[in-house]
């Protein structure tokens, strides 16, 4: 089977990571190629790779050619001259995040379709949101963005008409259940590698940090963008709250982190008398990531809200035997119980005092957690299984082809008469269909 | 041409536009052209009019060069060359209240897929034509779309005669809540006395006959009704017309001219109908051609009196409804020569 692969290809593409470690098995089964958008520099990868530079009627004639075309989105400008063609040409669509906001709004602006996004926002979900959505500004500052995205995920946009997708959690699953032609199939994402290409950009400042940790400090990290999702302020106040919490804990904010959002973190530290306990790292080497992560104890992961479909950052704490602390919520609920230390979100700050001071005051149980997780990890996580679940997912999207024609079709009668539009007439073929072809 | 004549399916239920839809198809027959008649189910619920809807939407009419739509849902069907020789729309959509439904947000998607459904099949048609002037009154009024009319012939060629009047008016079709012969029995307590009058038709139901004996009785008129309550042949029928003094016929808001109203002109005798019997006024010229009275007792008893006390009055009324239902042409020469061209 002829298979296209639509997916970015930088070496800092954390997806391009993940997508690549399944290449091997799947051009085992399937004649694949990639095909990407062009960039400077390209991961390196075992199958023919061809770069575009335009999401262009010249590229979906191409692609139109392959059995099958797997489009790979996140959230992110990597995948905005991926998304029109996902949106063109039907096919599979590996979706990395549960909310597709930014892509979808700079893709509009990119295709010129943006008026017609916003009317639709109105239509379907109001003004206010249009308003948000066409200023990119939520009342509320960044915090209330983040929520905006999680209530406008925009996902709609890119599996409209889809043959199937694929998502990392079956939280993500039933998000986005009812939207796509085809399956939705959950697939095991594998941990990113060791090696996500920012060596170029390493500070020689971040690499003297281990040295000025005490020795027996415990050390707390956060992974990933410093966005205020990761209730980095909640960790700050919990920690603050418990005399043991704030004697014992270094916390460490890793990833990159845009100056207002550091600003903030630092002058809370400094409110709360934290500030020789906090740090903000800013982006880190994979060197230096790894060796964090080898001498963390604790990796706390408490998204509010959850934008990604699965978290590849608990996924790298967890190999590296650290124990994890997350919301009970969202794809985190599904780890396991006895891998991650799971704290209801709607427990504040003291939810996660109380946790803190489990994993803090018990050595043994930091211990069996992080060896729990790796094990987790290593039996459930690895390009071979993650590769497993694309094809049985590409099958299902092949046989959901005949779904496209029948859509189309219906699509074009309605629209003859007008009744495309007319919700009760597309309810009433929504349902007939699902009878006729057993759909339910 | 293959022609697909497209009527809708109200199951059980056998009327005016059944008869012509079966007539359409044999004249276009004996003009040459292969013809089948399809009929599209219309059931009575919302959602079984929703159904019927998008079944017309998705149909393939395939070998077919042409396809004849008279009812909703039947003009949907998609087809580069539909013409329409509209009966009537659904008029549940468009009308007022009691014919039309009601504002309800059960109902008002469906209203609006209805109407949409109507402004695309009515701009796309090849050329729209309406069975009556009312039929295209309202399609002016509701869609702002001018249609031509061509009004439709009889059913059948009937031996119309006329005969010297005995002493009753009347009263012929479908016994039903629609056709108010109840209304006709009522005038009949305020009728002078010297003629009587005669109701012809098969009831829609036990009910609508219960209904019927029941104002006979209450109003005490019983020996001034004669109620034949089955359905009678066309023999009985043009024999009870031409031994009449008139006809009385009082439909509401009837789409057509009325069969019953033409096949009295025929027979050179006058209709009483009522003001608001709607397209029955085409053939019924007050004071000419019949009598136009308020749909209420008294008045209609007063139209009644008229006919039956001043004969030769109603004899020269017969005879203008005669020549002007003549000088209508409906024929069906011209209507498979519009229908076709």
């Amino acid at each position: 089977m002829k298979v296209a692969m639509v997916m970015p290809m930088s070496p800092e593409s954390a997806i391009a990571d993940v997508m690549t470690q399944a290449v091997p098995d799947l051009s085992a089964r399937w004649d694949l190629e990639v095909w990407c958008p062009t960039e400077p520099n390209y991961r390196p990868c075992p199958v023919p790779v061809r770069p575009y530079a335009r999401a262009d009627a010249e590229v979906l004639e191409e692609l139109a050619t392959y059995d099958l075309v797997v489009y790979v989105l996140g959230d992110s400008p990597w995948h905005s001259r991926i998304l029109p063609l996902a949106q063109r040409l039907p096919g599979l669509v590996v979706l990395h995040d549960a909310s597709l906001t930014n892509l979808v709004r700079q893709t509009a602006i990119e295709t010129e379709t943006f008026d017609d996004l916003v009317a639709q926002v109105t239509e379907e979900l109001g003004e206010d949101r249009a308003e948000v959505l066409r200023t990119a500004v939520a009342p509320g500052g960044a915090d209330a963005w983040l929520r905006f995205c999680a209530d406008v995920p925009l996902m709609e946009v890119a599996l409209e008409g889809s043959l199937g997708a694929v998502v990392h959690s079956w939280w993500h699953a039933e998000r986005v259940d009812g939207l796509t032609l085809g399956h939705v199939t959950v697939a095991p994402l594998p941990v990113p590698s060791t090696r996500l290409g920012f060596d170029e950009n390493q500070s020689s400042s971040a690499a003297r940090l281990m040295e000025r940790l005490p020795q027996d400090a415990v050390l707390l990290v956060t992974v990933g963008s410093v966005n205020t999702n990761r209730r980095i302020d909640l960790l700050l106040e919990a920690i603050a709250d418990d005399t043991t919490l704030r004697a014992r804990i270094h916390l460490w904010a890793v990833g990159p982190t845009e100056a207002k959002a550091r600003s903030d973190l630092l002058s809370l530290a400094r409110r709360l008398d934290l500030q020789d306990h906090f740090l903000v790292t800013g982006r880190v080497t994979d060197l230096l990531l790894q060796e964090i992560l080898t001498r963390a104890d604790i990796a706390a992961a408490l998204r509010d809200p959850v934008l990604e479909g699965q978290s590849a950052s608990v996924l790298t704490q967890l190999l590296s035997d650290t124990p994890v602390m997350v919301y009970n919520h969202a794809h985190y609920a599904e780890l396991p119980d006895d891998v991650a230390v799971k704290v209801d979100p709607g427990t504040g700050s003291e939810g996660i005092r109380a946790a803190l001071r489990r994993l803090v005051d018990n050595d043994s149980e930091r211990a069996r957690r992080g060896a729990r997780g790796r094990d987790y990890v290593l039996a459930s996580r690895s390009g071979s299984a993650y590769a497993a679940a694309l094809i049985s997912a590409g099958e299902r999207a092949l046989a959901a082809k005949p779904l496209v024609h029948l859509n189309t079709d219906l699509a074009a009668r309605l629209h003859r008469l007008g009744l495309n539009e007319e919700q009760a007439v597309v309810d009433a073929v929504t349902d007939l269909t699902f009878d006729l072809f057993d759909l339910a | 041409m293959k022609l697909l004549v497209a009527n809708n399916a109200a199951p059980f239920v056998r009327g005016g536009a059944e008869l012509l839809a079966d007539r359409l198809v044999l004249e276009l027959q004996q003009a040459g052209h292969e013809v089948d008649l399809l009929r599209l189910p219309i059931g009575n619920t919302p959602d079984q009019i929703l159904e019927g809807l998008v079944a017309a939407s998705l149909l393939d009419a395939v070998n077919v060069d042409r396809v004849i739509g008279l009812k909703f849902p039947a003009y949907l069907i998609p087809h580069p060359d539909v013409v329409i020789w509209l009966v009537h729309q659904f008029r549940q959509a468009y009308d007022a209240p009691p014919v039309g439904w009601p504002k309800d947000p059960a109902l008002d998607p469906l209203v609006s897929a209805v109407c949409a459904a109507d402004r695309k099949a009515f701009a796309a048609a090849k050329r729209l034509y309406t069975i009556s002037p009312m039929v295209a009154e309202r399609l002016q009024r509701s869609n702002g779309l001018t249609a031509e009319v061509l009004m439709t012939p009889p059913h059948a060629e009937q031996a119309y005669r006329n005969e010297e009047a005995e002493d009753f008016v009347v009263a012929l079709g479908r016994v039903s809540d629609g056709k108010r012969q109840v209304l006709a029995i009522q005038a009949m307590r305020h009728a002078r006395p010297g003629y009587r009058l005669v109701v012809a038709g098969a009831p829609d139901s036990p009910q609508m006959l219960d209904v019927i004996k029941r104002e006979i009785d209450s109003a005490g008129v019983g020996d001034r009704v004669e109620l034949i309550p089955r359905f009678i042949s066309e023999e009985e029928k043009l024999d009870l017309i031409a031994r009449s003094i008139g006809s009385a016929y009082l439909p509401i808001d009837e789409d057509s001219y009325g069969y019953v109203v033409y096949e009295a002109a025929m027979s050179g005798k006058p209709t009483i109908t009522a003001t608001d019997s709607g397209g029955t006024l085409t053939l019924v010229d007050h004071g000419r051609t019949g009598l136009v009275s308020a749909p209420e007792p008294e008045a209609l008893a007063s139209a009644f009196d008229e006919l039956a006390l001043h004969r030769d009055r109603a004899r020269a009324m017969g005879q203008n409804a005669r020549t002007l239902a003549l000088e209508l042409d409906l024929s069906w020469d011209r209507v498979v020569e519009e229908l076709t061209r």
